[in-house]
């Protein structure tokens, strides 16, 4: 959960999902998309082999109106089943996810035991019901476009909020997702921190300013 | 606080930490032989020409040059350093947090096991006596079959005996009544002859008259040993009890004892009035029969038995006092249990008092047993009375 630290409010999003579903290709890609004022080197701790170890991290920010500094840290887990005290470790304290479907049609049982274990660690932080998941379903340029409407219907069944398609290896769609989440996560923090009467920052602002990009060219 | 906030991995890295103080002066040094400029590191900025070293969105050190052309490029190189350094301390308040959470779930799980060992501890302790519990049921419940068994058998045998018996006894007995009264008629015709021929027959009629009362007397008894044999084997109710009055069953049993033990008559008493309790007779006298029957062995080189009946204010008790040479400590804390006999084999199944505890158990009732050796022997049931 976000914390005032200072004159910081410090904010942490986690991507999750199944392994090679495409977390770690996601936040990379949305790295370098992003164009926000404030944006940090990614740090990654990674094995021999490429595989997330630990996480992979930047963070972006902003100065609200009010002098606020708005800290959002962009975190991906590992995925295979073994770093569950990683993921727990992680996303306790965290504000917000983006669950990351591989789009492939035969990973389905993958996802499956992903989106459990995700809702597994929630509850294991009694953050079951407050924290927000965006949906984002990864290469899903794979998919024929009946199997990719299946897909997102599926996954529209398990959650709230829209299900977005991307394709992360080409920079496609990463940015929607982040967005939706962020929108989210203002609804819940402007209550508690009184961000738009205290600090003048809007839900648009918060929003447009944070996940500011540069269009990329299509490629 | 939540099981996650054990503690947080991600607290800000301060400058001490990304940039420690010896690594600073190796750093100064190193970068001053490269460029050939006095370089300082600082925690705060000094002039407006020092230039912060970032990491993660904030200024964690400023770079002081000698040359300010070269700040740029210095504080770029202390970022890479600080990135790596990160790196690092990341991965190692990582790996702490994980190796946190996971000890608690093992230690977690190490106690949930803890917790079903002692209960299966337990278990284990309790069973030894769970068994013998159990043991002690199905040893009860034999008996009961076993008792069961036999009272259902002697009472067949009794049931078919007494119709076997009871249809000639009927008209032995009518035909001796009809031959009384011949005898009645022929003393008339009698009357009427002259003297001398009168008392050839009197002799003869009065003979026979005393024959057949004595064989009428006979025959009743007959019937009393088979009405005595009914009740003893409750041919007449197997299952459904009733309110039955125990002196007529404790005389009907001592007739019954009477046929193994002839002399029980002239040895025992019965003293006291009636008492009612609801029950089998057919059981309670085989119970009685069986402390008689106990009483008279013990009598057999002498002493005498005496029964009384009383009441207090909820049971019947009974007593059966007998004089005989009592048992000696070892035997009496013995007595009640089943196949404990001081009879030699074949003689006695040591299953008459555990039987007649048994049935009076089954009655709601107590049976206590007290001896001295040399003085005799007491066995005090008590019954639950009918109108307490």
């Amino acid at each position: 959960m976000a914390v005032l630290l200072g004159n910081t409010l410090e904010i942490r999003v986690v991507y999750c999902g199944a392994p090679f579903s495409g977390k770690t290709t996601s936040l990379l890609a949305l790295h370098e998309q992003l164009s926000a004022e404030l944006k940090g080197d990614v740090l990654m701790l990674e094995t021999d082999d490429d595989r997330t170890l630990f996480f992979d991290s930047f963070p972006v920010g902003l100065i609200a109106p009010s002098g606020l500094k708005v800290r959002v840290k962009v975190f991906s887990v590992p995925g295979q089943q073994e770093y569950r005290s990683t993921r727990r470790a992680i996303l306790s304290g965290a504000d917000g996810a983006i669950f990351v479907v591989d789009g492939r049609p035969d990973i389905q049982g993958d996802n499956d035991d992903a989106y459990q274990d995700l809702q597994e660690n929630l509850a294991f932080l009694e953050l079951h019901d407050e924290l927000p998941v965006a949906i984002e379903c990864n290469k899903s340029d794979l998919l024929a476009s009946r199997q990719k409407k299946e897909t997102i219907a599926y996954w529209a069944e398990r959650s709230d909020r829209e299900v977005h398609p991307s394709c992360a290896l080409k920079g496609k769609g990463v940015i929607e997702p982040f967005i939706d989440l962020l929108d989210a996560i203002y609804e819940r923090l402007d209550a508690e921190f009184s961000l738009s009467s205290d600090h003048a920052l809007t839900a648009d602002e918060f929003t447009g300013r944070l996940a500011a990009f540069a269009r990329q060219e299509a490629s | 606080m939540r099981p996650g906030h054990i503690n947080a991995f991600d607290d800000r890295l301060v400058g001490a930490r990304l940039l420690p103080r010896r690594m600073r002066h190796g750093l100064e040094g190193v970068l001053k032989s490269l460029i050939g400029k006095e370089v300082r590191i600082c925690d705060s900025q000094m002039t407006p020409q020092d230039r912060p070293v970032h990491y993660d969105l904030d200024a964690v050190a400023y770079v002081q040059c000698e040359d300010p052309a070269y700040a740029n490029r210095v504080a770029m190189f202390i970022e890479q350093i600080c990135q790596m350094n990160a790196r690092y301390l990341m991965a190692s308040r990582m790996h702490r947090k994980v190796v946190d959470i996971d000890y608690e779930e093992l230690r977690r799980r190490n106690e949930a096991l803890e917790q079903s060992r002692e209960s299966y501890k337990a278990l284990s302790e309790n069973l030894e006596a769970r068994v013998a519990e159990q043991v002690e049921q199905i040893d009860a419940a034999q008996r009961q079959v076993y008792l069961h068994e036999r009272l259902s058998t002697v009472g067949q045998l009794a049931a078919g005996m007494a119709h076997e018996i009871n249809n000639p006894l009927g008209y032995i007995t009518n035909n001796l009544k009809v031959a009384g009264s011949y005898v009645d008629d022929l003393e008339a015709k009698v009357a009427a002859l002259d003297d001398n021929q009168r008392r050839e027959f009197a002799d003869i009629l009065e003979d026979f008259r005393s024959l057949t009362s004595e064989c009428l007397e006979g025959a009743l008894r007959i019937s009393t040993i088979i009405g005595d044999l009914k009740r003893f084997s409750d041919i007449d109710q197997v299952s459904s009890t009733r309110d039955v009055e125990v002196c007529e069953i404790i005389e009907s049993a001592i007739r019954m004892v009477a046929a193994v033990e002839p002399d029980v008559a002239s040895r025992v008493q019965v003293e006291g009035g009636q008492g009612w309790v609801n029950g089998h007779s057919g059981h309670l006298s085989q119970a009685f029969f069986n402390v008689i029957h106990n009483a008279c062995i013990a009598c057999r080189q002498g002493g005498d038995i005496r029964i009384t009946v009383a009441e207090d204010e909820t049971h019947v008790v009974l007593v059966f006092a007998d004089s005989g040479p009592g048992m000696d400590k070892e035997t009496l804390s013995r007595a009640r249990e089943p196949f404990f006999t001081t009879r030699p084999v074949g003689d006695g199944t040591g299953l008459g008092l555990s039987s007649a505890v048994d049935i009076v158990q089954a009655h709601n009732g107590s049976l206590d047993i007290d001896s001295v050796p040399g003085k005799g022997t007491q066995v005090v049931i008590h019954l639950p009375r009918v109108d307490a």
